[in-house]
């Protein structure tokens, strides 16, 4: 279950963390969707999909308005879809005695064009030369000062623009960043599939072969996801992202005071003085039932100082309570 | 050598069987039907708010033989019926079979009216008047409190400010030092803009919880895992165990935003808990302050709360009678698996029962 108010809200969020994911999904059955089978017992494969997708993705009745449980839906739609795409593939190439090592071959090729493409067009963004900018006529208005009576408004929207415009940016960093570790995945695959280590068991299934790339991807990941670097990234994007919304409440909720609707703002209001007021209300109650609490303690914090002495002498008085 | 020795046959092999377990899963799939949020028998004896306390009632009829009352407080994220998920796989089975009397706090589904609940709120005002109600219920002064991941950080806090009514204290999978050198979440929410976050969104949603647990792991969890369940398809037992764990993971509350930005703040931020920095209604919490036995349970493979962050507690608690389980497992199969319900429940029930 999910609060509708956070379906609606989560949107941006959304579409900003799972770019990354979407591509990924993206390229692999791009590769191996290109030579879709349309007739003969592949069709029926083809079937399968099809039903496999309407069964367990957006033909769900009840989820309108629900964007974002029908794209959890869809992601499982995507994983076994992704993976019987490859299946597939590999199917044919045995049908067109097309060696093995020329299919993973293919395969690890493909990957690696298109992480660098990815990487290559945030270079762009980053040389300073957006390639939007030129092209984009709001960018070239939202940079000018608002004049005339409706000066505040216009401020507002030129100011929601631009932070539109750093969110978008940030956000082809976060894809890039995440490009080179897509990259590495694929370059660490192919130095295993060559290059066993000594004593690896074969991979004897196609399963195997996927457990295998998904394994590698999610070692590189985990390390990356822990640097400095990435840590940097990740709270760029998502603080880009909450300023930009932050922007859009506001003009929101212009908006809705211009048509004599109640705002976020004062609905906010509202309940941050219901909340006061029912803490003063528990105070009262306990106080008149005699069970008013203590006044607070005012002492400071010496934890961290105890604690930093605490250990040795510690140990010594527990004796065997510990495991 | 080439890793991949893949003949045509076994290729064809693999394409048919997988083939043939998809088309008759996805029959499976359409059978498995509404899943119960929870399997034992419970009685809601108090309610406020959003929150609902339960108390369980033991399938077999025994009565409780420990006569403390325990309270089970869980995390604000997910929802508390992990602990009772199905009949084969219920911690609070198996508590209720060591003669515990089992309680558990239902936080329910916070709103827009819950922004400005704050974690004094939820420590000094929910939690302690669950543990009035179990109290005069049951004629004692003091409760075992049972404490789970973020749950466990609140029984923390709440028995170092109420010593007085906590008799032994119980924490599962709880964090403690929050900035420790493998916790991913931790790196993650350092430069993370809390006040812009929770002044953009009000609430936080659940949604994007799960998506951010889920990029814990993104590989594994939002690929992998469903080509795996390819594999139990064909048998309706275990696509119902799947599809009941699933049910609780996507199951997330949203959070109350002021409870976010101090918990996010003051834990992961400033790691306040063992800074002794932590502000709960103008009374610092010092993790000094908890002299009843604690137990603290920990799973040697969780990737949300490693052990690292929950084993220094022993050197903050004013205890003297700490005890430390180790469960070889991670943060949901501590609750779930099969080895959990032959080791967990009865090592807690044991250990309460000898104090």
């Amino acid at each position: 279950m999910t609060n509708t108010s956070s379906a609606q809200q989560n949107g941006d969020w959304f579409s900003s963390q799972k770019q990354y994911w979407d591509s990924w999904f993206e390229q692999q059955r791009n590769f191996f969707g290109a030579a879709a089978p349309q007739s003969g017992p592949q069709a029926q494969w083809a079937e399968l999909l099809k039903t496999w997708q309407n069964t367990l993705s957006g033909q769900t009745p009840g989820l309108d308005g629900f964007g974002d449980v029908r794209q959890f839906q869809q992601y499982f739609t995507r994983a076994g879809e992704n993976y019987l795409n490859m299946m597939q593939q590999f199917y044919q190439g045995t049908g067109q005695a097309k060696p093995l090592p020329e299919m993973v071959q293919e395969w690890v090729e493909s990957l690696q064009k298109a992480f660098a493409g990815q990487t290559n067009f945030s270079a762009m963004g980053q040389a300073g030369k957006d390639p939007f900018a030129a092209i984009d006529p709001l960018n070239f208005f939202a940079s000018m000062p608002g004049i005339g009576y409706t000066r505040e408004k216009q401020e507002q929207f030129n100011h929601l623009y631009q932070m539109w415009e750093d969110y978008q940016a940030k956000s082809r960093d976060y894809t890039a960043s995440m490009s080179k570790v897509g990259l590495e995945a694929v370059r660490k695959f192919q130095d295993y599939v060559t290059n066993p280590p000594e004593g690896a068991a074969p991979l004897t299934s196609l399963k195997e072969v996927y457990g295998k790339w998904v394994d590698i991807c999610e070692d590189i990941y985990a390390r990356y996801a822990m640097t400095e670097e990435y840590t940097r990234i990740y709270g760029e994007v998502v603080n880009a992202l909450m300023a930009f919304k932050k922007q859009q409440n506001v003009i929101t909720d212009e908006l809705l005071d211009q048509f004599n609707m109640p705002t976020r703002a004062e609905v906010d209001s509202l309940h941050k003085r219901v909340q006061a007021l029912r803490g003063d209300v528990a105070e009262l109650k306990a106080a008149l039932s005699g069970k008013a609490k203590a006044a607070p303690k005012k002492k400071a914090a010496p934890v961290a100082k105890k604690a930093a002495n605490k250990p040795a002498a510690r140990k010594t008085a527990k004796k065997g309570n510990k495991k | 050598m080439f890793a991949v020795q893949l003949s045509p046959e076994e290729i064809f092999k693999e394409v048919t069987n997988f083939n043939a377990k998809l088309a008759e899963g996805i029959k499976t799939l359409r059978e498995v039907g509404d899943l119960p949020s929870g399997v034992t028998e419970k009685e809601a004896v108090y309610s406020e708010d959003k929150l609902t306390l339960y108390h369980y009632k033991n399938p077999t009829g025994k009565k409780a033989t420990n006569k403390t009352p325990m309270l089970i407080a869980y995390a604000l994220v997910n929802r508390p019926y992990m602990t009772d998920l199905q009949e084969n796989r219920s911690m609070i089975r198996g508590l209720l079979e060591t003669g515990q009397d089992v309680y558990l706090i239902d936080w329910g589904y916070p709103d827009r009216s819950d922004r400005f609940v704050t974690m004094n709120d939820y420590i000094n005002g929910y939690i302690d008047r669950c543990v009035d109600v179990l109290c005069e219920r049951h004629g004692v002064s003091k409760v075992n409190l049972l404490g789970i991941c973020q749950g466990g950080a609140f029984s923390l806090c709440y028995t170092a400010l109420h010593p007085d009514k906590v008799r032994n204290l119980v924490t599962m999978v709880t964090p403690v030092d929050f900035q420790t050198e493998d916790n991913m979440l931790a790196h993650w929410i350092r430069n993370i803009d809390v006040d812009l976050l929770v002044d953009s969104m009000g609430n936080i949603p659940g949604d994007l919880m799960n998506w951010t647990f889920l990029n814990l792991k993104p590989y594994r969890l939002i690929a992998q895992k469903y080509i795996d369940m390819v594999d139990i398809l064909d048998n309706p037992q275990q696509v119902h165990n799947f599809m009941y764990m699933e049910k609780w993971i996507f199951d997330s509350p949203d959070q109350a935003g002021e409870t976010y930005r101090q918990f996010v703040k003051e834990f992961y931020q400033q790691n306040g808990l063992v800074k002794g920095s932590v502000d709960l209604g103008g009374r610092k919490v010092d993790l000094g302050d908890i002299k009843c036995p604690v137990l603290n349970v920990y799973a040697q493979d969780d990737h949300l709360v490693p052990p690292s962050a929950s084993k220094p507690m022993k050197q903050y608690v004013g205890t003297k009678d700490y005890t430390e389980l180790s469960f070889r497992g991670g943060h949901i199969g501590i609750y779930v698996s099969s080895s959990a319900q032959r080791e967990v429940p009865p090592s807690i029930g044991k250990w309460l029962n000898k104090r």
